[in-house]
């Protein structure tokens, strides 16, 4: 392995990675759906209205706790709900999420979905897949487990 | 063929699978991607749409280079770089306890970054592409 070797396989490899890019960006533009570059993230949060869910920040989730008629639904994979979860949740992972339509069958209840945290978008898929089965009370807890635990409530 | 140039041949075959597999498996939906790229809050904003459309192509290309006989060497060395780039990556969200999904494989890629399998097989797959890369460089034509 000399080093002329080694420093002629990078310039391959660096020409290589510039010849994808320009195959992927015209791939790109062929799409009838491009990709939009420079990239911008969905909506961080799912707007109040009518069958979509609504945001709740961390005074909104644990009011609604203490109240008690609000069903709780953690969205992260069941191992994660039996090291731990907001007292009173149901475990309702993106992977089941199809059993959305088997849940209770008041769809005026009010619903509280929640994930890990900030960087998880599990809360808002489980709270879609919910408002399209019919439910018209849902809210993301977008705060996740990370703030709840991080402000010491009740686990 | 001496059983080194057979266990070579094996570990190229390993590394093209997973690299054409996993790159033709993002190149139809790269929006799925970009959001698995963006979800790692890693890399600059700027830089997630190009990836995203650069980097299937790019495995994609990695793979069938270590399959051919001319490009074979620098298909080993951009293996090396990708999982080494990858098992980086993954220990860095791991330690950081991210929740996200690991989009190896595109939008069928469930597996999850705080499920240390992930970085074991990217620890793997950078082992065999370094000792591919080490052969292939000594014994190239």
């Amino acid at each position: 392995m000399t080093a002329e070797n080694v420093f002629r396989d990078a310039v391959l490899v660096a020409a290589g990675f510039l010849l994808s890019l320009a195959v992927g960006f015209a791939a790109n533009r062929l799409r009838s759906d491009p990709l939009p570059v420079p990239y911008r993230a969905p909506a961080d949060h799912p707007s109040d209205e009518a069958g979509m869910p609504g945001a709740v920040t961390l005074a909104g989730a644990e009011a609604a706790w203490r109240v008690g008629d609000t069903l709780f639904i953690d969205a992260r994979e069941p191992d994660f709900f039996e090291d731990g979860h907001i007292p009173g949740a149901i475990n309702l992972p993106v992977s089941r999420v199809a059993d959305a339509r088997a849940l209770s069958g008041d769809r005026e209840r009010a619903v509280l979905v929640y994930c890990t945290g900030a960087d998880c978008r599990d809360s808002r898929i489980v709270a879609l897949a919910l408002c399209a089965a019919g439910h018209r009370n849902v809210d993301v807890f977008a705060g996740g487990w990370d703030e709840w635990t991080r402000a010491g409530l009740p686990q | 063929m001496d059983a080194s140039g057979v266990a070579s041949m094996i570990a190229r075959g390993i590394l093209a699978a997973v690299f054409i597999v996993a790159g033709l498996l993002k190149l139809p939906d790269p929006a799925a991607f970009a959001e698995g790229i963006a979800g790692f809050r890693f890399l600059p904003e700027w830089s997630v749409g190009p990836l995203a459309l650069g980097m299937p192509v790019f495995e994609l290309l990695t793979g069938l280079a270590l399959l051919g006989r001319r490009f074979r060497s620098a298909g080993a060395l951009a293996a090396t770089g990708l999982t080494l780039a990858f098992a980086l990556l993954y220990a860095w969200a791991l330690a950081r306890g991210l929740d996200v999904r690991c989009s190896c494989f595109g939008g069928a890629g469930l597996l999850r970054v705080s499920n240390p399998v992930g970085l074991l097989r990217a620890l793997a797959m950078l082992a065999l592409a370094a000792w591919v890369y080490r052969r292939e460089s000594l014994f190239r034509d």
